[in-house]
């Protein structure tokens, strides 16, 4: 009979009032677990489907491009570059893109358009968009006076797989910049801003219509996950091939991502924090409940030579045995709503076209991960140990006398 | 040598604004192995005087010293260990712990007192035996009658060899039968284990039992009568 199974046993001396209260936690675990997971997949979800599909993970720039775009801020030996970061543990794919607006006119009409440059076979490694061709094909390594574009842009300008399109720009050198090229796919990625307003041409044809002289704009680079991004940016940084360049991660790329990923996460916190008060409250009763009901007997029990704080310890045990019950149970559970939602999904509703915005489907699927599983229930067991600890601490202030006084 | 002495002791409790003098300049002392009772009226002082003695509380003024340690010297965890160590209490209550068997009762003081399994589970079943439960040593308080439960109170309280018993109106709960056959017990642990009993009781059966009978009113000892 060690203290242990006298806590244990005290435990279900009141068996409804300890069932509520492993039932809270329980509860409040698994909401944490899957809510945690849940949140954590659809941040991932973001901003794996962003940097896929615009950004990459990381990018190198010259000084300033990011803050104002220029056509005259470029990289200048960029193939250099490419084969250096490439060789980089954690870099998964990367590749070379120049951009710059320009004017497209079809038969009829004429709208100004953003123009990337890319490298197809590379693209296919670090963009979403080779996947989201809706008519007619991606650009191949071997094309030239080709481009694919936006289907929301092609319709503006009235034009279609196999039509011709004229674009007319600026060089990097000031000259003036004008080619024909023929449409041979068109891609839809949800994005209407996006869909709207890009076009893709082969690097090469970039170089030479838009005079870049082999210069580029970005290196784009897909880490193998995501937590790389700020190790590899530290890699890159010191290299020779890098000097007077800038490394930028995912989210100074996109700030606006990062914002809105925080400021979901603070939403998250408050209701998640009211969650754990709620669960605190109840431990606090059901223990300040325990003390009033017992405090005859702890007046026996130090009369008859049990120390103050070894009935703490019994309090504290009888607190963590309870947490520990639904701190397992909780656990379980939310791993276990956690990977049906994972298999099956969770659909956005009216969120979707919000969702769409970041490239992110209309259904989200929970990622269970170590932080997921792990956050919400050791908030909970601190917060209910230091809850336990608060009505355990009267005992050592009561005399047995008095205590044995009490109904 | 007595093994209680109380010196000039007063007590004062403070109820609002009434103050009220449960003990007033007491002095007695209690021989090893005696068999006393504290007797008087209720609100005469015994069960303060018992508690001071067991020192779950201390004298506003005096002394009181077990076993030669003066209380007012000692820290509340010192005073907890020779609690521990020296003294048992039998309670009007009995005052089992209700979610431990008779047993895990008597047991608890082996185990605060560190005393290895073996020799505890060994203790813990003569006491048991000696005290007339043999077969109930698994049932839990609630499945005991009164008498019974007042055993394993007896049972815990000199399972862990004390030199003295202080016993709160341990008869008060029970029929005079049971009562009878209880002080019979604590008498026999008397005689043969030299155990000093200290009651507080208005009990007339626990006075007949009694060697030495020490009588209080109003806070004062009015009369100290032994037997023999």
């Amino acid at each position: 009979m060690g203290d242990f199974l006298l806590a244990w046993r005290n435990i279900w001396r009141n068996t409804r009032r300890s069932v509520l209260t492993i039932l809270a936690i329980v509860f409040a675990t698994s909401l944490l677990v899957f809510m945690l997971s849940f949140q954590f997949g659809a941040y991932d979800d973001m901003i794996d489907s962003s940097v896929r599909l615009s950004t990459g993970h990381l990018q190198i720039q010259a000084q300033g491009y990011q803050d104002r775009p220029n056509i005259r801020k470029v990289i200048e030996n960029p193939n250099r570059l490419l084969a250096m970061v490439t060789r980089l543990a954690g870099v998964e794919d990367a590749s070379i893109r120049s951009e710059t607006f320009a004017l497209a006119a079809g038969p009829e009409r004429s709208r100004g358009i953003m123009i990337t440059g890319v490298i197809p076979d590379n693209e296919t490694g670090i963009s979403s968009l080779p996947g989201q061709i809706k008519s007619g094909r991606y650009l191949l390594n071997e094309d030239s006076g080709v481009a694919v574009i936006g289907s929301l842009a092609a319709k503006r300008l009235q034009i279609d797989i196999g039509d011709e399109c004229t674009l007319l720009g600026q060089g990097r050198d000031g000259s003036v910049a004008a080619t024909i090229i023929r449409i041979v796919g068109l891609y839809r990625t949800g994005i209407d801003e996006f869909d709207r307003t890009t076009m893709q041409i082969p690097l090469s044809d970039f170089d030479s219509v838009f005079s870049m002289a082999g210069g580029a704009h970005r290196l784009v680079m897909i880490a193998d996950h995501l937590a790389d991004a700020g190790r590899i940016a530290t890699a890159v940084r010191p290299a020779p091939e890098a000097t007077g360049l800038a490394v930028l991660t995912w989210d100074q790329l996109s700030p606006g991502l990062k914002q809105s990923i925080k400021l979901d996460l603070v939403g998250g916190i408050i209701m998640y924090a009211i969650l754990v008060i709620v669960v605190a409250f109840s431990i606090l009763n059901t223990f300040f409940m325990a003390i009033f009901e017992r405090t005859r007997e702890f007046g026996v029990l130090m009369s008859i030579g049990t120390k103050p704080m070894r009935l703490v310890k019994l309090m504290l045990l009888e607190s963590m045995a309870m947490t520990s019950i639904g701190l397992v149970t909780g656990t379980i559970l939310g791993i276990a709503v956690t990977l049906i939602f994972s298999h099956y999904g969770i659909s956005m509703g009216d969120s979707g076209e919000l969702m769409a915005q970041y490239g992110i489907a209309d259904r989200l699927y929970p990622h269970l991960s170590l932080a997921s599983v792990t956050i919400g229930p050791v908030i909970i067991a601190v917060v209910t140990f230091i809850t336990a600890l608060v009505p355990a601490m009267k005992i050592p202030r009561m005399r047995p006398v008095e205590a044995m006084r009490a109904c | 040598m007595p093994i209680v002495e109380v010196k000039a002791v007063s007590k004062i409790y403070h109820q609002g604004k009434i103050i009220f003098k449960a003990l007033d300049n007491v002095s007695l002392s209690i021989g090893k192995g005696e068999f006393t009772a504290l007797a008087g009226p209720s609100g005469s002082g015994k069960t303060t005087l018992l508690n001071l003695i067991g020192g779950l509380d201390l004298p506003d003024s005096g002394k009181v010293i077990l076993e030669g340690h003066d209380y007012r010297k000692m820290s509340d965890g010192k005073r907890a260990d020779l609690r521990l160590e020296s003294i048992g209490f039998v309670f009007q209550s009995y005052n089992l712990i209700p979610v431990l068997t008779a047993a895990e009762n008597v047991e608890y003081i082996l185990r605060l007192q560190k005393v290895n399994k073996p020799e505890r589970l060994e203790r813990v079943r003569a006491i048991l035996d000696e005290v007339g439960l043999q077969g109930r040593h698994n049932s839990r308080p609630d499945e005991l009658s009164g008498g019974q439960q007042q055993r394993v109170a007896v049972a815990r309280a000199i399972v862990s060899n004390p030199s003295v018993v202080l016993a709160d109106e341990p008869t008060a709960n029970l029929d005079s039968k049971t009562g009878e056959k209880l002080l019979d017990l604590m008498k026999k642990m008397n005689e043969e284990r030299q155990v000093t009993f200290i009651f507080a009781t208005h009990d007339r059966m626990v006075m007949d039992f009694a060697e030495r009978i020490i009588s209080l009113h109003d806070g004062k000892v009015a009369d100290d009568q032994k037997k023999r």
